[in-house]
């Protein structure tokens, strides 16, 4: 080497810090060591955070009454949902959903629509109304 | 892995078995479209009968010329990226899925039509259940059947790792293609950096697929006009989004690669059952109610506003941001070999702001409950192509003389 680099060689140099900088970054950046410690260390955890996330403070009553009103139905069977929000985007769409999950098998309705406005056709078709409360008690009426 | 290797004779190890696992899924999506009432034995005995027909090509095939047979060289970082694998399926499997679209989407539509032993065409159609999106492919759903139907139930603390899969798979990809192009140290490396990304931070969805057909077709596409639109056209099958790539993926080719456009019809034959059976039943996408360029219209004015929110809610803001940086320092001819791969990662961005500018509802709960997720579902070719461009900066050499011996 006679001297200092040459200024050609020296960019090349600096390029080549600068791309394994990157390089390095590129690998680094993505892990979360948290997210891939976690389940080694605890998988209970993550188990009770499933449901909370799943159903938020009606976590568990609400998939408990979900689950019995199955075991109590038939496949076939038509379910109007009678949940204490009684507004579609405050609540009662969630419980709708969750409900329909719950219960394949049978047709669940909704008593309200999209605009907060009580659906008579569902409460007519309907063999069974699953009644869940603000006081998380559940029942499940025949028609 | 028939099929993958019916395909192209020249696959071995982990390109096969990521290959044969993404193709695997599409057959299972398929065979169960087509049958009217499904068992366990029933679509085993059709997905067996496809694998004979495979098998047979293969073996009449066996007479041209063999195939190439390189290994793929492991790394010690591979261990690494295996150790992410593992924490993942432990996640994954250690409850019951908690994310609200799997319940709502795509593990509902699974549960509704593995308890009607088929596909519930009634419940797509109904009005009450717009909610579960009827429009979307049913890959996913699909192959949860087919999982419930070999366990003989359903079991929801288990489909997680069907997540895991797909994850695997993509990783499988991204390593022997990268393996292909620079040293195993960086191919195992660029791995590692792909495997957060790969294995869905929301396990459960449409997003394990998409990214996963996404990263294998856009990996292979500047060398391989074969494996590219099967898988484009998988990712059809998996979501809206997968349509959407489609298009831009031949609009990047008319760009820069004309002479290909053409041999891509595979991709829209593949998307085009499921399109056509929503054209049928009118199971319509939200985006369709109303005027969509109407709303895009009266929008267009705010759509730096719209810009800015994005770039706010950019998810993996760092990455995204390394990514940049990699090719403002990589050589312009590093750049340039990634230069298909950058265009469509692009196009792809432009396109789902544009529809951002025409959906029907408020902007602001569409990015927050979409826009994280669908650049996560470009992220992968990205990062590759930035690290892959890096590679070559720091060791021009490797590339093409790579170490896959």
């Amino acid at each position: 080497m006679h001297g200092g680099d040459s200024p050609i060689a020296l960019k090349q140099r600096i390029r080549w810090m600068l791309a394994a900088g990157c390089f390095a970054a590129l690998v680094l950046t993505p892990l979360d060591l948290e997210r891939i410690v976690r389940p080694f260390v605890d998988r209970s955890q993550i188990q009770a955070e499933a449901g909370v996330r799943m159903d938020g403070p009606w976590w568990p009553d609400y998939p408990r009454f979900l689950n019995a009103v199955r075991q109590r139905t038939q496949p076939g069977d038509v379910i109007l949902l009678d949940f204490p929000q009684r507004r579609w985007m405050g609540g009662y769409a969630f419980a709708y959903y969750r409900a329909a999950y719950v219960l394949t098998g049978r047709e669940v309705l909704p008593l309200i629509d999209e605009h907060d406005q009580i659906v008579r056709d569902n409460i007519r078709a309907a063999r069974w109304v699953a009644l869940f409360t603000a006081q998380r008690q559940g029942q499940l009426l025949r028609r | 892995m028939l099929l993958a290797r019916a395909v192209d004779r020249s696959l071995h190890s982990a390109m096969l078995i990521g290959l044969g696992f993404l193709y695997g899924t599409g057959i299972v999506c398929f065979v169960e479209l087509a049958m009217p009432r499904w068992s366990a034995v029933t679509v085993t005995s059709a997905l067996l009968l496809v694998a004979a027909l495979c098998g047979l090509r293969i073996w009449r095939q066996r007479a041209s010329s063999p195939a190439p047979r390189t290994a793929l060289a492991p790394h010690l970082f591979d261990l690494l990226t295996v150790l992410v694998v593992v924490s993942y399926v432990l996640m994954v499997t250690a409850a019951p899925l908690p994310e609200w679209d799997f319940g709502a989407v795509w593990g509902l539509k699974g549960k509704v039509f593995f308890e009607h032993h088929g596909i519930d065409w009634h419940f797509l159609k109904s009005r009450w259940n717009r909610f579960s999106h009827p429009d979307y492919p049913l890959l996913l759903p699909l192959n949860y059947d087919y999982l419930a139907l070999l366990r003989g139930g359903w079991d929801d603390s288990r489909l997680g790792v069907l997540s895991a899969a797909f994850g695997v798979a993509t990783l499988l990809i991204v390593r022997a293609a990268t393996a292909r192009q620079t040293s195993p140290m960086k191919s195992a490396l660029i791995t590692l950096a792909c495997a957060p990304v790969a294995l869905a931070i929301q396990p459960g969805i449409g997003e394990s697929p998409m990214i996963a057909f996404t990263a294998a077709a856009l990996l292979l596409l500047r060398d391989d006009d074969c494996h590219p639109p099967i898988l484009l056209g998988l990712a059809g099958c998996s979501k809206n989004e997968g349509i959407a790539l489609i298009a831009v993926v031949l609009a990047a080719l008319l760009l820069f690669q004309r002479r290909r456009v053409l041999r891509f019809w595979p991709a829209l034959a593949i998307a085009a059952p499921w399109m056509a059976v929503k054209t049928i039943l009118s199971l319509k996408t939200d985006l369709a109610e109303g005027s969509f360029i109407a709303r895009a219209a009266e929008r267009a004015p705010a759509a730096g506003e719209i810009a800015m929110a994005l770039l706010q809610s950019l998810a993996d803001r760092w990455v995204w941001l390394a990514i940049v940086l990699a090719f403002a320092v990589a050589t312009a001819a590093a750049r340039r070999r990634q230069r298909l791969i950058i265009a469509i990662v692009l196009l792809q961005l432009a396109a789902y702001f544009a529809i951002y500018l025409g959906v029907p509802y408020r902007v602001d709960w569409y990015i927050e409950g979409s826009w994280s997720r669908l650049t996560r579902q470009i992220l992968i070719p990205a990062l590759v192509a930035a690290m892959l461009a890096l590679a070559q900066t720091m060791a021009p050499e490797e590339d093409g003389a790579h170490a896959e011996t």
